[in-house]
């Protein structure tokens, strides 16, 4: 599903983001990617739906080689990933249903599934009731909820997550975990990148630790993500 | 309609909403700079239409010796009309001359009989074909003319036809230039409008293209809000100066010459630079 074989990511010819990381993650799979901030997880998120490309080393996510891969055939890769962030990256002008709606209409989604399909989506993460609320009206939580909810419409076969929890608070961040593990649970591999080691102390799942752009260990448990 | 059809009109019209007051001066600059435009091809278009209006009327005046006898007049029609380009060469007469001149004066020909004598001189009234009828070809056909024997003078209206043509070359010259500041000035206008309003939805594009969406789908409604700016820019400049050709033509009389293709011209020409202008304005943003 996603092979990163000795990844090299090097900025501006000497600041090295990534040096020598090489890991996979199977089929529907949970893997945090744990480390402080500056540690080069956002970066290898980028890499894997490839706002950036590799310096050295190959990196390929679900068949695609980013080495390989052109400009006109990236659309199909992220068609195939959902993606959520820290700043949940929600269209301030359109609400709920509309947010989730718009990232099927423009990925060919035909008019008369897109809004089942929206619907469906909201209520897999428990916003359904909310779906006219406009984003400024939702917390911090809830516009994070928003933002899986257009991540999964296209029932993705991986979620990258890139430190969702980073503005919500401990109930939240519990809760969204949660959500990321029913969405595993469905058959979607999920890759979360997080600075918060107090998420994974209570998981059973795969962790990979990740601290100036190396890999620094991993702690694999079986069963996919749980509470210990 | 194809999804991608559909979406791109939707979202290009809301963005044309949403930037009203920016858009609206790109299409009131499209707008004025095809009405500059549509004037000048108007103009250009009526002085090229007074230059056929007086090729048709070019005849040239052999002024002849008040001595020169008809019975030679045949003789030189003869080699009048041995020379390039000449149709046809008729001997005016003294008499005949003094009598189209009573004829033109009409009521007033009375002021002929004051006269003791005919002052007219005879005359040969030469027509030239319509391809011989360049300001060269007539100079060099006046030179031969002046040099037959009784030729006293050439007359062939030389320096109206000369100056009509410079103008018209010179107007032709002043549309391509005008058409060249016109193109150029639309795209700019055009293009920074899209750019500021591409920039301010950085967040739909960016949106856009992390779920997957096509680099040409993401361009879509910005080109289709440059093509509505100058679509627009470019129906205005047609109304307006329809509008001032008519009223124009109604002023001064004359047979419009303009056909309506031209305003459509303007309407098309307005969208393909609203097009290209929006096109310039995408390439380093998505």
């Amino acid at each position: 599903m996603i092979e990163l074989n000795h990844v090299h990511k090097v900025y501006r010819g000497d600041w090295v983001a990534l040096n020598d990381v090489s890991f996979a993650i199977g089929k529907g799979e949970f893997a945090f990617i744990v480390g402080p901030s500056g540690a080069g997880k956002s970066t290898l998120l980028r890499l894997l739906y490839i706002e950036e490309r590799p310096t050295n080393g190959t990196v390929v996510v679900v068949g695609f080689d980013t080495a390989r891969i052109k400009r006109e055939e990236i659309p199909l890769l992220r068609r195939k990933l959902g993606v959520v962030f820290q700043d949940v990256k929600l269209l301030p002008d359109r609400n709920a249903y509309e947010n989730v709606a718009f990232a099927l209409e423009v990925t060919g989604v035909r008019r008369s599934e897109v809004r089942s399909r929206a619907l469906d989506a909201l209520g897999a993460v428990g916003m359904r009731h909310k779906w006219d609320a406009l984003p400024y009206q939702l917390s911090a939580g809830e516009q994070q909820k928003v933002a899986l909810a257009r991540a999964i419409a296209r029932e993705p076969v991986v979620l990258l997550a890139d430190e969702p929890t980073g503005n919500i608070d401990e109930d939240g961040a519990r809760e969204i975990v949660g959500l990321l593990a029913d969405i595993n649970a469905r058959g979607t591999a999920v890759v979360m990148a997080t600075h918060d080691f107090s998420i994974v102390e209570k998981t059973s799942s795969r962790v990979i630790y990740l601290d100036s752009g190396e890999i620094r260990g991993e702690e694999r448990s079986v069963g996919g993500i749980g509470h210990r | 309609m194809n999804p991608g059809a559909g979406y791109a009109l939707r979202e290009g019209l809301r963005l044309l909403r949403h930037n009203r007051a920016l858009s609206s001066i790109s299409v009131g600059t499209i707008a004025v700079s095809l009405v500059f435009f549509g004037v000048f091809l108007i103009a250009t278009v009526h002085l090229g239409g007074l230059i056929d209006w007086f090729r048709e009327k070019v005849e040239i005046r052999v002024i002849l010796d008040e001595r020169f006898r008809a019975d030679d007049a045949p003789a030189l029609e003869e080699r009048i009309l041995s020379l390039m380009g000449v149709e046809q060469a008729t001997f005016v007469s003294r008499e005949q001359a003094l009598e189209e001149l009573r004829h033109g004066l009409g009521e007033d020909a009375d002021v002929i009989d004051i006269l003791d004598e005919n002052p007219l001189p005879p005359s040969f009234r030469v027509e030239v074909f319509d391809a011989y009828q360049s300001p060269e070809h007539m100079a060099s056909l006046g030179q031969k003319l002046s040099l037959f024997p009784g030729v006293v003078e050439v007359d062939y209206g030389e320096p109206w036809i000369v100056r009509l043509s410079r103008m018209v070359r010179t107007l032709i010259i002043v549309d391509v230039v005008l058409g060249i500041i016109v193109a150029a000035s639309s795209i700019f206008v055009v293009s920074n409008t899209i750019r500021l309003a591409a920039l301010a939805r950085r967040d739909v594009i960016e949106i856009m293209q992390l779920v997957g969406a096509t680099d040409s789908l993401v361009r879509s409604p910005f080109l289709v809000e440059g093509s509505v700016q100058g679509l627009l820019g470019g129906t205005i400049a047609a109304a307006v100066t329809a509008l001032l050709y008519h009223v124009t033509i109604s002023h001064l009389g004359g047979e419009p010459a303009v056909r309506p293709e031209l305003f459509v011209l303007l309407i098309v020409f307005g969208t393909v630079l609203g097009l290209i202008g929006s096109g310039f304005s995408l390439r380093k943003i998505v």
